[in-house]
């Protein structure tokens, strides 16, 4: 009994450290205190086929939320813009939105060939790093639902879903008129 | 000196094999082993590295500080001369010895060089590691013409970069078009086209069977000679036929070897709990059904991940990889995957679309309705979710008929395949 707690201990150090350590390094965990952080980071985008009239401001407002001005009219109108890191598919009377599932196993991560494909061992969320990437497109090769947008204005990055680490709720999500897209811990 | 896990080769295979240990192991001792300064950089980006000069940290794949975050002894700059499988030790070349409860061997590849006359030559270069490039970059200030020798990856990789320097690169190529294995003849041509229009000059179905030296200084490269008797003049030749396994630390008594080491679905060699992963090792081929050579960054990576979960005590299979290529080469996207030459008549079925107004090509290859490879140039959106269906040897039923299309996505799958994978986590 006794062994087995001081083992629990021992291991307990270990991860505190390096746990703070990495969460130096996160620009987002730094904005948001700790206990949101964690409720918030249980939860996942969900589409809802059902709901989805393939309206697409999902991307409109995914769009206007990585832009510089973050304001629909100027960012669309004036600015040089990403491409919308969430993508409406349709087929005939179906239509969802998919972007990307910060999945337990992430193959971009695994494949990435320079680095900026990371999993936060806090947050566990996807992390595409601009500035190391190199546009090889291997994510593109290997994600699974095809969320790693190659973006062909910068011809060199790719561009995925951060699940809007610094706003409360996804853009998608809080401007979607229909509920077709939902953030909870849970599938619908 | 006695560590629970020791690896040789800190590159991708290394690393993965690192990141699964600590997930599973936090306090167990791992040493790496490895002849190169900075293992940790990024192999693929050394034409970056060339091309647009990028400096040492811009290509490293983990940080500096990588070692001592995972609590590794780092071992740089230190070759290992041989593997005692039955004391359990490597022996280092200046003479240490360190042991191992866990063995992982990672030590990639190295060039394959050619016999070619006078490739002793200065002047002669291969383009495998870091080393290589630095010494490479050295040399190109008064370099006018090169001569790149093989048109795989790495020779269209680094005649891009050689380019960039603004370099008369000459590409010779022995089969009858670049990129051969990896491309078929129309995919192969499209990136030709992108290539040559760059500036490079390609030269398919001929050997170079000669490197001469310069007039007034035999010693030095002065040009080649071709199988037919060309001759051209360059100031360097840049051997990139391949790569083969870095086995000579083995001895293939004591852990089988079939030019490449033999491994299992654990990753695990015929010894005793020694691994082995990446360009050294073979790979389980999920499309082939069987075990080959697969020198491929992302499947050195995983390999050996499940290694080190293996090692750590996990009981980890490899579902496999398979020939799976990405290419951004001269601003042309470029995807493949699996068989993309089948044999004829043997059973496969394919399906092609080319549009050459808007550069693109799309081509699929099934076998018994389960896609076992494919080809994209121009559009590459959505590549994954194919890759995905062969992983998992989806039949393809009703969405054959919108696998050409550019927008083939999850959307074109059955009601339950498509809300799984939605609903992924
Ligand atoms: C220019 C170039 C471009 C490439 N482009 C791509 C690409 O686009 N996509 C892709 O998937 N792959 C690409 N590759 C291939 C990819 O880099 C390899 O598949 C990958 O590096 C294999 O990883 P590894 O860990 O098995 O071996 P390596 O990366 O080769 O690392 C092995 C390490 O072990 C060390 N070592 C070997 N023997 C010893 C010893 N006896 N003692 C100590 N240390 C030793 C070596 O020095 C090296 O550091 C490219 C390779 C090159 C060179």
């Amino acid at each position: 009994m006794y062994r087995k707690k001081s083992i629990i201990i021992i291991i307990m150090i270990y991860i505190v450290p390096t746990q703070l350590c990495t969460r130096k390094a996160s620009s987002i965990a730094l904005r948001i205190d700790k206990q949101r952080l964690e409720i918030r980071f249980l939860k996942k985008i969900y589409a809802v086929e059902d709901h989805c009239i393939g309206c697409r401001l999902c991307e409109v407002h995914c769009v206007t939320q990585h832009s510089k001005s973050r304001e629909l009219v100027r960012a669309h109108r004036k600015e040089v813009i990403t491409p919308s890191r969430v993508r409406v598919s349709e087929h005939g009377p179906i239509s969802f939105a998919v972007q990307c599932r910060h999945c337990s196993e992430p193959a971009c991560v695994y494949s990435c060939l320079s680095g900026a494909m990371s999993k936060d061992p806090i947050s566990g969320l996807v992390i595409h790093d601009r500035e190391r990437c190199i546009g090889c497109w291997t994510c593109v090769m290997v994600c699974p639902v095809g969320a790693v947008i190659p973006d062909i204005t910068t011809s060199k990055v790719v561009a995925k879903c951060d699940l809007c680490a610094d706003i409360e709720m996804p853009a998608c999500v809080q401007n979607c008129p229909n509920r077709a897209l939902l953030f909870q811990e849970v599938p619908p | 000196m006695n560590f629970k896990y020791v690896i040789i080769g800190g590159s991708a295979g290394g690393i993965g094999a690192i990141e699964s240990i600590r997930d599973i192991d936090k306090a167990g001792s791992i040493a790496v082993i490895s002849d190169e300064t900075i293992p940790q950089y990024s192999k693929p980006m050394i034409s970056e590295y060339i091309g647009e000069g990028a400096k040492l940290e811009e290509i490293i794949f983990r940080p500096l500080r990588f070692w001592e975050e995972h609590s590794v002894n780092i071992f740089s700059d230190k070759k290992v001369a041989k593997v005692d499988v039955s004391a359990k030790t490597v022996m280092l070349e200046n003479g240490e010895s360190i042991g191992f409860e866990k063995l992982l061997i990672a030590t990639g590849g190295k060039p394959i060089i050619p016999k070619i006359d006078g490739a002793e030559r200065k002047g002669v270069f291969t383009f495998v590691n870091l080393a290589d490039a630095k010494l490479l970059l050295g040399r190109l200030q008064n370099v006018k013409e090169a001569v790149v020798v093989g048109g795989g990856l790495i020779g269209v990789s680094l005649a891009e970069a050689l380019l960039k320097l603004r370099k008369k690169v000459t590409i010779v190529e022995l089969k009858d078009r670049i990129l051969n294995l990896i491309l078929d003849m129309e995919g192969a041509s499209m990136v030709a086209d992108a290539v040559e229009h760059a500036g490079v000059k390609i030269i398919t179905g001929r050997s170079v069977t000669r490197i001469a030296g310069r007039i007034l200084s035999e010693k030095q490269v002065g040009g080649v000679v071709l199988d037919d008797g060309t001759k051209m003049s360059c100031d360097i030749v840049v051997l990139t036929i391949g790569v083969t396994p870095r086995i000579e630390v083995i001895d293939p008594r004591q852990i089988k070897v079939n030019r490449v080491v033999v491994v299992d679905r654990f990753m695990a060699t015929s010894a005793q709990d020694i691994y082995a992963c990446g360009d050294v090792a073979e790979t389980f081929d999920f499309v082939n059904n069987d075990f080959r050579l697969l020198p491929l960054w992302p499947l050195a990576y995983v390999g050996g991940r499940i290694a080190g979960s293996n090692m750590a005590g996990d009981k980890v299979g490899y579902p496999g990889g398979t020939q799976m290529c990405s290419l951004n080469y001269f601003g042309i996207p470029v995807i493949s995957i699996g068989v993309v030459n089948p044999p004829k008549e043997s059973g496969y079925e394919v399906l092609a679309k080319l549009n050459p107004e808007s550069r693109t090509y799309r081509k699929i290859i099934l076998q018994n309705d389960v896609i076992v490879g494919m080809i994209l140039v121009g559009g590459i959106v959505n590549a994954g979710v194919i890759l995905d269906l062969m992983k998992n040897r989806i039949p393809i039923g009703e969405f054959k008929e919108n696998l050409l299309s550019e927008e083939f996505g999850l959307i074109h799958l059955a009601e339950p395949l498509r809300l799984e994978m939605l609903r992924r986590n």
